[in-house]
């Protein structure tokens, strides 16, 4: 809550302005300290001033005839220092970091709490020195400041192309730091969008805010380098946090990670799929999954194309298949269906109008591209064992295997950008681009 | 001496659950899994590392900590952000703070303050200020009034299992407790009017009875400067008593401070103190000190630095057992991780000889007004400790320098770090801030509890001695007492010598702590027609053994003895030392009723037992 009126005519009857040193004096209390804002999505009481007092603490208090005396001294609010230039070892292997947003990006005004996105070489070095010792970096540029549920098809495909440029340039791998909630879906973009990749493209966040001594940012632009750097691997990863401890992070193929959880340091877990690798970092790294894409020589190609009109819904009990009518209405192109179990929509429920078959097959008949994957995250959908998906298998509804429904509804969406007829997209549904789908379920890829 | 001036901050836990969680603050189960962490300086305000903030963290240590569902969630692990507030702990901070009339903000805003010595496992603490002081606000003592500055409500720290130089271990069922922390002016001017004010605040905590009670619930950090000295912040006392000696010993060792300045002064500037540490390893090449030899088998290095002018000074006694080489020592073992230092002034001893002595000080080229610091350990280390020592030695030349220190049990104090600086603060940006109505001020106004001297009165008025009332509300029962007496069958008196008396006894016997309600919920239903000596093993049976109060008070009435049973056995006694209660008539009671109460302590009322044998005995004389 902003400053109400009233407090702000008396601010600037005084001449006062936040930043500035005052003095308040009501009955028996005086006080000194720096005036500071509020903020519009501030809670709180809009009639009482803020003041930093000199112990450091914010207090309020409301004005009631008080006096605000203006003193001495203004501090300048939400600047942050230059720091000086950092002299950087270039035999390194070069590197270019990309930053998006989100909580790794945003740096904290000490003074009013407020957050901004900053980034420059400098800061990175400044906050994690050990970074001087692992890369080069060559390029480091701040290509939006979106919080990660900002993020839309469009940025997938400018972090795409400037990947591609960085890679084009000699670079060992590409670091993009990017917000959490929503860096899986990134990450399975960027997989798909990113053809012939010769070089790991490492995606980073952080789940705790940079202002604080625990904050995992460190460890994970630390462990993030080594494998930009030093994997010999040519794929899309997220490395993050393995465990809540600072142990070591888990390198995660682009396209079988999600968060699992809102809050903790190892929200990151692999699903269907063991994690590629495991790094620690002080700069050793496991290989866990043998089967992978090696580095290449060629820099990849960039094929950023997208259908905006691709939806992702979610089946569940009592969902009215309106939702699939009002796409189709809407011109939608291609529909993933989060279903239940092994990919599963209402079709015999006793109320009639629930079941979702006559809108699917509707969907279908109008040129829709309407696909299965389960909500359950892990396991593998199946279309033969319970009657209700044999109905949509019948209708033509693709069943998407061991993929991650987001998975499914990004490449279903790239798929359907390329223009291609509607059985070659369902075809290429069920194509392995880049590791999002496989003909086994290991007994051992199941562990939360 | 120079002018004492003393503040004191008291952190007092409060009884309700955790601050920014719903973990119970009682919990202290086993733990039951670790998770290992690490904490980084963080760049703090403007930009600026705090010095506190980076003492640590050019340490960077490893820090373990000890977890378990019963008494932590993700919030002590730093994995989720805090949860608001509950209306009834913020109340008691205010109702504390009205106490005192102090002045309560508007608006109170949650602050982050930076910890990362690993205690808080986000690397800050969570802390609002509730309300400051005014003229008014102020606790009485004997030698004139001390005001209050400010109430704090923040969250208590996680519990050190273990500490060393490069980890440190932490227990989290401590971690997140609401305390209230109340910081007074330095207004106090000797050590005993810093023991009288922390007696009167604890009594006037106690008085709210929302504090916790028990070892460790209560803390005092000491701030203490004299005149030409500067402030030193002292950690951590837990016991009273030891107040006054701690102040008595700090302003010694302040005045001793600013005389050595002054000798050093006279001798010698600050210039001629230079970092130039040199290599002695040649020097004890064939020595036979033990500690030396000890340390060249494990590659370690032997270094000294020269400290011009300061020839007897290292061995000047600052406090009783401690010198300025002790002072030097404290840098060493902090900054540097070495078990301590040897200086000139204490050699030739540990084993090194005199040729060895003569030897290093012609290496270190010291003058006879000189002294020397040699430190013995791994290279880094040595390096690390030698430059500490050379700034506390520069800041000698100016006096005494401002220190976080640590309480020792003998009233000494040794160094922890330097002051923070007011950079370690900012806003907790995950929790709105907190406006504070003036209706909520003035119910809680209105259910102020009494002051002391009022509350004295009124126990006397219901029959307690003065003794007896004074004690009550000196101790941690108060609240136990007085929810007790409004339904309890027993007498206010009864009531208060059980709490007063007997729990103490059960304390030093080493039974058991019970809780507030065990206790009140026993002496509310203790039945009249059992003996007042069965409450002990009421709580007993009630607390320890599960059972009902049906139950417990059943099993107690089959255990009592009847008058019957009583007057058969003081017939039996009397008859049996007949001659001596012939010999001493009425006053032969007196060991007849020790006799009895052998027998019978807790299964029957003392007044009964000593009633039937005062009968027999007349019966028997007559």
């Amino acid at each position: 809550m902003p400053y109400s009126q009233e407090v702000e005519k008396i601010l600037a009857e005084k001449g006062v302005k936040p930043g500035d040193r005052i003095m308040f004096k009501r009955g028996k209390l005086t006080v000194e300290g720096v005036l500071l804002p509020r903020e519009e999505v501030d809670f709180g009481d809009g009639d009482a001033i803020v003041i930093k007092l000199d112990n450091g603490y914010n207090v309020g208090f409301r004005l009631d005839g008080g006096e605000i005396v203006k003193l001495e001294g203004t501090v300048e609010l939400g600047r942050f220092k230059a720091l000086e230039k950092v002299e950087q070892d270039k035999t390194l292997p070069p590197v270019s970091i990309f930053s998006t947003g989100g909580t790794i990006s945003a740096r904290i005004d000490y003074y009013t709490g407020g957050v901004s996105m900053l980034f420059t070489p400098e800061e990175v070095f400044y906050n994690v020195p050990e970074v001087l010792k692992i890369a080069y970096l060559r390029r480091v540029e701040r290509l939006f400041s979106l919080a990660s549920e900002d993020m839309s098809p469009r940025e997938w495909s400018t972090m795409a192309r400037k990947a591609a440029e960085s890679l084009a340039e000699g670079d060992a791998g590409v670091l993009i730091l990017h917000g959490t909630d929503t860096m899986h879906y990134s990450s399975a973009a960027l997989s798909f969008m990113l053809r012939g990749l010769n070089a790991p493209v490492v995606l980073i966040g952080s789940q705790r805010s940079s202002d604080r001594g625990s904050r995992d940012s460190d460890m994970n632009i630390i462990c993030g380098l080594h494998a930009a750097t030093r994997m010999n691997i040519g794929e899309v990863v997220v490395c993050m946090h393995a465990e809540s401890g600072d142990t070591f992070n888990n390198v995660i193929r682009g396209t079988r990670v999600r968060k699992m959880h809102s809050t903790r340091r190892d929200a990151f877990k692999p699903v269907n799929s063991p994690p590629l690798a495991r790094v620690w970092p002080d700069g050793r790294i496991e290989m866990v999954e043998k089967e992978h894409r090696p580095r290449g020589t060629e820099p990849p190609t960039v094929d950023d194309v997208f259908e905006p009109k691709t939806a992702l819904v979610k089946a569940y009990p009592g969902s009215d298949p309106e939702i699939i009518d009002f796409l189709v209405d809407k011109g939608y192109r291609g529909i993933v269906i989060e279903g239940t179990g092994m990919g599963h929509v209402p079709t015999e429920p006793l109320d009639r109008k629930l079941s979702w078959v006559n809108s699917v097959k509707r969907g279908l008949e109008e040129g829709v591209v309407i696909a299965m994957a389960s909500q359950c995250v892990f396991g593998r959908v199946d279309p033969y064992v319970y009657r209700n998906a044999r109905i949509m298998m019948k209708l033509g509804v693709v069943y998407c295997e061991d993929m991650l429904s987001e998975v499914a509804y990004v490449k279903l969406g790239w798929l359907l950008g390329h223009g291609f007829d509607n059985e070659t997209v369902k075809k290429l549904m069920l194509h392995n681009f880049a590791g999002e789908i496989s003909k086994r379920s290991l007994f051992s890829t199941y562990r939360l | 001496m120079s002018p004492l001036k003393v503040g004191l901050e008291f952190h007092q836990r409060l009884a309700f659950r955790k601050l920014f969680c719903s973990c119970p603050s009682t919990s202290t189960g086993e733990a039951s899994g670790k998770v290992v962490r690490r904490l980084r300086a963080s760049a703090s305000e403007l930009g600026e590392l705090d010095p506190a903030a980076l003492a640590e963290a050019s340490r960077s240590r490893l820090f373990t900590y000890h977890v378990d569902d019963s008494f932590n969630c993700l919030v002590e692990l730093d994995e989720e952000p805090p949860h608001l507030i509950d209306d009834e702990i913020l109340d008691a901070a205010l109702e504390i703070a009205l106490y005192f009339n102090m002045t309560v903000v508007d608006e109170a805003r949650v602050m982050r303050k930076t910890v990362i010595d690993g205690s808080n496992t986000s690397g800050f603490q969570r802390t609002l200020l509730v309300a400051l002081g005014s003229d008014d606000s102020i606790v009485e003592t004997s030698e004139g009034p001390v005001r209050l500055k400010s109430l704090c409500l923040e969250e208590e720290s996680a519990f050190i299992v273990e500490s060393g130089r490069e980890a440190a271990e932490y227990r989290l069922d401590r971690l997140g407790i609401p305390l209230v922390e109340i910081a007074t002016e330095p207004d106090i001017k000797s050590p005993s009017q810093a023991l009288e004010a922390a007696e009167e605040v604890g009594l006037a905590l106690r008085m709210t009875g929302k504090v916790m009670r028990g070892l460790g619930t209560i803390r005092q950090d000491l701030n203490i400067s004299v005149e030409g000295g500067a402030r030193q912040e002292i950690k951590g006392v837990q016991n009273l008593k030891l107040i006054p000696e701690i102040v008595e010993r700090e302003a010694l060792r302040q005045n001793n401070l600013l005389r050595l300045r002054d000798i050093l002064r006279a001798r010698c500037s600050p210039d001629s103190l230079t970092y130039d540490p040199v290599d002695l390893t040649g020097v004890f090449k064939e020595t036979r000190s033990k500690l030396i030899l000890k340390a060249f088998s494990k590659g370690e290095v032997v270094y000294g630095l020269k400290a011009p002018g300061f020839k007897g000074l290292l061995g000047m006694e600052l406090q009783p057992g401690r010198r300025f080489g002790t002072e030097l020592a404290d840098y060493a073992r902090v900054w540097g991780g070495l078990q301590g230092i040897i200086h000139t002034d204490e050699l030739p001893g540990y084993g090194i000889s005199e040729k060895e002595f003569t030897e290093a000080c012609r290496t270190l080229g010291l003058s006879d007004e000189d002294a020397g610091v040699i430190v013995v350990g791994e290279q880094a280390r040595v390096e690390a400790a030698l430059k500490a020592v050379y700034s506390r030695l520069l800041k000698a030349f100016e006096g005494v320098p401002s220190e976080t220190r640590r309480a020792l049990e003998d009233g000494n104090t040794d160094y922890l770090r330097p002051l923070p600086g007011s950079a370690r603060m900012y806003p907790e940006t995950d929790i709105p801030p907190i406006p504070v109505s003036r209706d909520r001020l003035e119910k809680i106004r209105m259910m102020l509890p009494k002051k002391p001297r009022e509350k004295i009165r009124e126990l006397e008025a219901i029959g307690l001695s003065s003794h007896m009332a004074q004690q009550l509300v000196r101790s941690h029962y108060l609240f136990v007492f007085e929810k007790s007496i409004k339904a309890s069958g027993l007498p206010p008196v009864a009531i208060a010598s059980f709490l007063l008396n007997t729990l103490p006894y059960v304390r030093r016997e080493g039974g058991r702590e019970f809780s507030d309600e065990e206790l009140i919920t026993v002496l509310r239903t203790f039945p009249s027609d059992l003996p007042r000596e069965m409450i002990q093993e009421a709580l007993t049976l009630f607390a320890d053994k599960q059972m009902s109060l049906g139950e417990v008070y059943e099993q107690l009435r089959r255990r009592r003895v009847g008058e019957e049973e009583l007057r058969a056995e003081a017939k039996r006694l009397v008859e049996e030392n007949i001659s001596y209660v012939k010999e001493k008539g009425v006053d032969s009671v007196k060991l007849l009723m020790g006799r009895m109460m052998e027998k019978y302590r807790g299964v029957a009322e003392g007044s009964t037992i000593y009633r039937i044998l005062m009968e027999e005995v007349k019966r028997r004389l007559e």
